[in-house]
């Protein structure tokens, strides 16, 4: 049986292919005709995959189990939604998910080419087809979702979808993580481009701006959803376990922060050129070993497809880019010469540099613990692993640092700054947070690292609300203003700065909240019996009920817990935790019921019955209230925050990325704007 | 004139790596076999194990706390197997014939697990329905079940959500 979708996959490939001949041979021979030609294939491809998409998509919608991917990934009792989500659910879905969301990234990038020098424009056509080509090679050859099963006879139902993601968040997170990682290819297309074209000045950077910060926006959005789905759903309680795969979607990100910072040095002062492109380029790159790590069974993970042949081709194709991208940054060694140097560690490139490379070092450590089984094996002969306690030990130090600097870099002067400014700045920040620090230790001399944490956390609430009260001021003299429309008015006049103060901002919350779940966490394994109680911190938990309910493809095991106060008097809460088995596959997926506050989360999953013989339901129904059940509770606190300063983060970005954001979108605007003094450019960025 | 550029690069780069090196050394753990364990007997702190459990009696009691003892061998066929003891919440996807990831400590004949990880029964990738096959069936990209993996590296896919995992 073919469908529309294996037709216009295949054409996809072709049309591709020819973007990326025909747009190399136009853009080397300046040729206006064939280059016009080679930009509408990119949104020819984009469209060609949308049908492909939609196309997969009907076949899940209709059950069509001739498919052996819609036959693995869904079965009949799947409500729509989920036979949506379904659609990515597995490999081959997945891949061409990721080919999709290529495509369309480049073909709003042709629709919105406005302002786009020529030159370098001819050059990203060829680099974005060539990127899709890739990646559709990828689906119609290796991983096709259009295969047949082989048998005869078309089955009735299908073998369903784990039911660990049968799940909203798989709507949502995965398309989101997909949006970052390919979204990165825009701005190492231009790179690439500028490269290609020899056009080295710094419009391929402003003019990927929007781009970077739009991909890194769903990136951020795409990790923190997968933190929230892994804290509700998997039930240990946790929101980040160093995952390989966690961690693969973590390292471009770390890549792409340093660049949004790395690129307003360049803007500025006309130096780390080589590094930018370096940025840009790993960040993109790192978004394909992501998906090497996931594919190749290289690493096991719990979210890691089952080992394939596919991960080796993404190797390879890391390689074309690295040893590309080398040898035109070799070629063009010349037009790359900083047009300054850092002049002194106070000033605002320094700290950004330190900043950059704080993140790169974090970036590195976090690699380091994902290869640590394959090198430890190579180089020791026998293999080690590294687990969670060796990620935290080495990135809080640097977390740390880089909340630090968080403080510094936005205040500090370019160029150079003086000691009075630096006094006028910080003093004050730096005295809040020591005494915030040495009040921590005066309540907990144990806990050392949040003391200090919470200092810093101070120290940059202080250097940003000082940063606002100064300019606040400054409109104060000019205007009639009050204090908070004044305040209000830096936020709408300039929402770049301000947005990414408020990024800033979110991150700090998120910190607090990471600091204050994971050192002050309680965690407590019990069993119970109906109408036993228990105590934990400052709750006392009693096990009201206990029951069995039959659904139509599982059987569900379901507590309520009624929470009370520390005296044990006052209901506080009612929790509802359930455990759930499938009887296809022998599957059991916990239920976990969280009760939250702002000042913490009440987490209590329901382990199971105490008894071995899980299976046998007939004679549990009568003996349940008798029987002893296993919870583990976690009490996590200011929990809540952390998914707040999230949306922090993302209004802030919104904010920068707003139409009355003014973005340079000339190498003339910044000319002017750098050869004006410092007040007006510090506005620009 | 020196360049504050590679100044700073320098400082990071021996501060991460004293971070790095004195990390792996406190938290690296050996992954081993049941096989090697049992054929030298020497005390061994924080190691990880992936093995079977086998058919041999499981015993878990919850009062006065948690306690499971159980027994492990190698998933490649014929192996000894080990004695584990574990004190937390059986997952109640734990019988015979379920892999697990074991993370904990050997005296020399029990290994005591501080971390306990069990694999979902069902993979990610199963056979496809086919009514018979044929000689010579050419090999689909995606449909491994990663055996031949597991037994190489001894570690697991896993996709249990029963929660016995430990927070560091």
């Amino acid at each position: 049986m073919i469908v529309i979708g294996s037709f216009t996959l295949a054409t996809a490939w072709l049309v591709s292919l020819f973007g990326l001949i025909a747009g190399s041979w136009a853009a080397k021979r300046k040729n206006s005709r064939l280059m016009a030609s080679a930009r509408n294939s990119v949104i020819i491809v984009g469209l060609l995959l949308s049908l492909t998409f939609i196309s997969l998509g009907a076949q899940f919608l209709s059950h069509n189990y001739r498919f052996a991917y819609v036959w693995k990934t869904s079965n009949n009792h799947m409500e729509p939604l989920y036979l949506v989500s379904a659609i990515w659910g597995g490999m081959d879905g997945s891949m061409l998910l990721w080919a999709l969301m290529m495509s369309l990234f480049g073909a709003v990038l042709m629709l919105r080419r406005d302002g786009i020098p020529r030159d370098i424009l001819s050059w990203i056509v060829p680099v974005l087809s060539g990127a899709t080509n890739f990646f559709i090679s990828v689906v119609l050859f290796l991983t096709n979702p259009f295969r047949l099963i082989p048998s005869q006879i078309i089955p009735q139902d299908g073998n369903g979808l784990n039911p660990l993601l049968q799940n909203p968040s798989m709507l949502i997170h995965p398309p989101m993580l997909y949006a970052g990682f390919t979204g990165l290819l825009i701005p190492f297309a231009f790179c690439l481009a500028a490269l290609l074209s020899g056009n080295l000045s710094d419009a391929w950077l402003h003019l990927t701006r929007r781009w970077t910060l739009i991909a890194w926006a769903f990136l951020t959005v795409g990790i923190i959803l997968g933190g929230h789905w892994a804290y509700i759903e998997l039930g240990w309680g946790g929101f980040w376990a160093w995952d390989p795969v966690e961690n693969a979607s973590f390292l471009p990100w770390l890549t792409a922060t340093a660049f949004l910072h790395s690129v307003m040095v360049q803007k500025r002062r006309g130096t780390l050129k080589v590094w930018n492109i370096v940025l840009c380029t790993l960040s993109y790159t790192l978004t394909v070993f992501g998906t090497f790590l996931t594919r190749s069974g290289v690493v096991q993970s719990v979210h890691a497809f089952a080992e394939t042949d596919v991960g080796w081709v993404f190797l390879v194709c890391i390689g074309l880019i690295v040893a590309l991208t080398s040898s035109l940054i070799w070629l063009r060694w010349n037009e790359l010469k900083p047009e300054n140097t850092i002049e002194s560690f106070f000033s605002r490139e320094a700290v950004f540099l330190f900043n950059n490379l704080i993140l790169v070092g974090i970036c590195f450590t976090t690699l380091w613990g994902v290869l640590f089984p394959i090198l430890s094996e190579a180089v020791m002969g026998q293999k080690s692993v590294v687990g969670p306690p060796f990620f935290n030990q080495v990135n809080t130090p640097l977390f740390m640092a880089l909340i630090f600097f968080m403080g510094i870099g936005p205040t500090i002067a370019w160029k150079r700054s003086s000691r009075a400014a630096m006094v006028r700045n910080f003093a004050r920040p730096f005295l809040f947070g020591s005494l915030v620090t040495i009040l921590c230790l005066f309540i907990d001399a144990s806990r050392i690292l949040p003391a200090v944490m919470f200092g810093l956390v101070s120290f940059v609430l202080g250097t940003l609300a000082g940063e606002i009260h100064r300019a606040a001021r400054v409109r104060r003299e000019f205007t009639q203003e009050g204090v908070i429309e004044s305040v209000g008015n830096l936020f709408l006049k300039k929402p770049t700065r301000y947005g990414g103060h408020l990024v800033h901002f979110g991150v700090l919350v998120m910190a607090v909240s990471i600091t204050a779940s994971t050192v002050y966490k309680i965690e407590k394994d019990f069993t119970l019996r109906v109408q036993e109680k228990i105590s934990v911190g400052k709750f006392v938990l009693l096990l009201d009920t206990l029951e069995e309910q039959r659904f139509e493809n599982y059987v569900a095991l379901q507590a309520g817990v009624r929470v009370l106060d520390a005296g044990g008097e006052k209901v506080v809460g009612y929790l509802k935790p359930e455990r759930r088995f499938y009887a296809r596959g022998e599957e059991t997926t916990t239920e976990v019921a969280i009760r939250t506050t702002p000042t913490e989360d009440l987490y209590l999953a329901l382990a199971g019955l105490d008894s071995q013989d899980t299976a046998d339901s007939e004679t549990k129904g009568t003996e349940l209230s008798k029987m002893s059940v296993s919870f583990k509770v976690f009490v996590n606190p200011l929990q809540m925050w952390l998914w707040v300063g999230g949306l922090i983060v993302l209004a802030g970005t919104l904010m920068v990325l707003g139409p009355r954001a003014k973005v340079l979108s000339t190498a003339q605007e910044l000319a002017d704007e750098r050869a004006k003094t410092g007040k007006a450019l510090r506005a620009a960025v | 004139m020196y360049n504050r550029f590679f100044i700073a690069v320098i400082v990071v780069v021996i501060a991460v790596s004293v971070l790095v090196l004195s990390a792996v050394e406190n938290s690296a753990k050996a992954v081993l076999t049941v096989d090697e364990l049992v054929h030298n007997p020497q005390q061994r702190i924080g190691i990880r194990v992936g093995a079977r459990v086998t058919d041999e009696k499981i015993s878990y009691r919850t009062n006065p706390s948690f306690l499971l003892e159980f027994f492990v061998r190698d998933i490649a066929q014929g192996g000894k197997s080990l004695p584990v003891r574990y004190e937390g919440i059986m997952p109640d996807t734990l019988k015979a014939g379920r892999d697990v990831i074991l993370e904990g400590d050997y005296d020399g004949t029990m290994l005591t697990a501080k971390q306990l990880l069990t694999q979902c029964p069902s993979k990610y990738e199963v056979p496809l329905p086919v009514e018979q096959k044929l000689a010579g069936e050419p090999k689909q990209a995606g449909d491994k079940t990663g055996n031949s993996k597991m037994q190489r590296i001894g570690a697991l896919t896993q996709g249990s959500s029963d929660g016995t995992k430990s927070l560091p």
